[in-house]
């Protein structure tokens, strides 16, 4: 297929998201339909605007004190990970 | 109790209040509602029945106290699968989340706590809020009350259904691209998506954070006007919730009755792939209010066709970003053929995700990559302030913008599953209010020939939630749309 296809692998590999060949075959169609409309902001007028990042920029910045708080704790991180030893997160042997 | 389940909330403060029924006895109402109907209509994914009646049980023995902690006290409230709640299930209908338990309160969570909500069960949503119609959930599709065989619009879809059903008289979801107004408009209820910065995002799982709102449903707009009233509030955890002064909805939204206000009606809502009885409904309503004494004032918002790709693109990269941290690690699920680092990242995502929350990270990924950043991502935040400035521009001469909520009344379970992008038109006119941040509201004003629910759109100015409210509440007084309920 076309230039976004061979991609997939490369996105696949920068997203993280292993893609069996199936997948890949029907994700790449229906991703080039949607980046070939998504290509429509490209005949929009905007040189002269400022990008916007967000809704919010009206507000302002916001600034709290550096104040020591009870924060996360083991439990409380934890709790969630698929296996845990000893108040630690298990993963497979890195080096 | 069964003929409690389809009042709106200001008659079931008043039946507290009177002593009509307890919490316990409402709640109890509710709970053999679910029982009843959620085989058919899968708008829960859990409930903890004995949670929920403690806390009933709890409200009512403030009230023999006359230590209510707010108006709502003891009103049952159904949480869209996305909030923490503290001990409870938490799965964004994906598998990748499956096991997950909140660890603590979202803030609004806090915040029904601290008003006395009762709060009952999780409701089902598209994967990761991503998605119009629960097709996308990982466990269940939900049906539409109005016609099982249909969808009840999405990503907010048991929220929405749930109150439409009577399974629950308030709710939650969020709103990122039209979340809550099209699953509001797809079932026939009032929902409301606030302002960004409104409600504390705290607690609430990330899809796209420049976007996403957390909102309430009801029967009314007085209801939303309450529920709004509990959930708002800057929040020191969340930095983009408003530093401003939260309004007394309820009563400034009364308080602007006898107001005439104009409307702006932009013609480019009312184009091709809109719904015949959807526009004869729209404009019958626009010719109510114009009857009442309105200025109805044509407009032109031209950005709309932007507004679809320029969510897909920020959205999307937003979403790619948000959604990197379930690596197999810290959050429940790792892929059992997982034997080295590499494959727990690559294989748990692979397994742990559906098709269109790959879909999108993949399009995000894309849209943020070297080579294409500047054409997609940078291009779009520069047509995403053109939006803006459309909008900002309409409201120089109008107070608010009536339009259809959806160009489409529910449709079929599976009719558009195969074509992602037909799924995302679904979104065209609530998307564009995400980007520009602005509050919107659907309330019903009509049915088609086959008995399916029709939502109108109101959109207000940055923090004007007051005004659309007022404006939809004088459309309710004089209709009784919002009244009729669903055979089921």
């Amino acid at each position: 297929m076309s230039e976004l296809s061979l991609n997939l692998d490369h996105l696949s590999k920068l997203a993280r998201i292993q893609l069996p060949e199936d997948e890949k075959r029907y994700l790449s169609q229906q991703l080039q339909s949607i980046v070939g409309y998504c290509s429509k902001v490209a005949s929009a007028d905007v040189d002269h605007l400022e990008p916007m990042v967000h809704s919010f920029e009206h507000e302002g910045n916001v600034w709290a004190e550096d104040e020591i708080a009870e924060g996360d704790t083991v439990d409380f991180l934890s709790q969630n990970a698929p296996e845990i030893k000893e108040n630690q997160i298990v993963i497979p042997k890195v080096l | 109790m069964n003929d409690l389940i389809f009042k709106p909330v200001e008659e079931l403060i008043k039946g507290l209040q009177d002593k009509q029924f307890s919490s316990v006895e409402l709640t109890k109402a509710y709970i053999q509602r679910t029982h009843a109907i959620d085989d058919q209509l899968k708008a829960f994914l859990s409930f903890d029945e004995d949670k929920t009646l403690k806390e009933a049980q709890a409200s009512d023995e403030r009230r023999a106290k006359n230590q209510c902690l707010s108006d709502l006290d003891g009103i049952p409230v159904g949480l869209k699968d996305i909030f923490s709640e503290k001990g409870q299930p938490l799965t964004c209908a994906s598998r990748i989340l499956e096991k997950f338990v909140s660890p603590y309160d979202a803030t609004l969570v806090k915040k029904l706590r601290q008003s006395g909500l009762v709060m009952w069960g999780r409701l089902n949503m598209d994967e990761f809020a991503m998605g119009s119609s629960s097709e996308n959930s990982a466990f269940q599709v939900t049906s539409n009350p109005w016609n099982l065989e249909r969808i009840p619009g999405g990503s907010s879809s048991g929220s929405a259904a749930a109150v439409a059903a009577g399974e629950v008289p308030l709710s939650l979801g969020t709103d990122t691209g039209g979340s809550i107004r099209q699953p509001a408009a797809l079932c026939g209820i009032v929902g409301l998506k606030p302002t960004y910065g409104r409600v504390s995002r705290y607690g609430i799982v990330a899809y796209a954070s420049s976007l996403d709102q957390a909102g309430p449903f009801a029967r009314t707009t007085k209801g939303v006007a309450r529920l709004l009233q509990v959930i708002c509030g800057s929040d020191a955890k969340d930095a983009t919730s408003a530093r401003r002064p939260v309004p007394q909805f309820l009563k400034e939204m009364c308080s602007f009755q006898d107001k005439k206000w104009t409307l702006g009606v932009p013609e480019e809502y009312f184009g091709e792939g809109l719904d015949p009885e959807i526009r004869a409904s729209i404009e019958s309503a626009i010719d109510f209010y114009r009857k009442c004494g309105y200025i109805i004032k044509p407009i032109h918002l031209k950005t709309i066709e932007y507004a679809i790709p320029v969510y897909y693109i920020v959205a999307t990269a937003e979403a790619s970003s948000n959604l990197a941290r379930y690596d197999g690690i810290r959050y429940t699920y790792r892929s059992p053929r997982a034997k080295t680092v590499d494959e727990v990242f690559d294989l748990s995502r692979s397994e742990g995700f559906g098709d269109e929350v790959k879909r999108r990270i993949l399009l995000g990924t894309y849209v943020l990559s070297s080579g294409y950043y500047d054409a997609f991502y940078g291009k779009a935040q520069k047509v995403r302030r053109l939006i803006h400035n459309d909008f900002m521009e309409a409201f120089k001469t109008v107070d608010a913008v009536l339009t259809p909520t959806s160009p489409v009344p529910a449709f079929k379970k599976g009719e558009r599953t195969s074509d992602p992008l037909a799924m995302y038109l679904s979104d065209i006119y609530t998307i564009s209010v995400n980007l520009a941040g602005l509050p919107g509201l659907s309330i019903p004003c009509g049915f088609t020939q086959s008995q399916l629910p029709i939502g109108m759109q109101l959109i207000g100015r940055p923090f004007e939630e007051s005004t659309i409210l007022s404006i939809a509440h004088e459309f309710e007084r004089q209709h009784s749309f919002h009244t009729q309920t669903p055979q089921l």
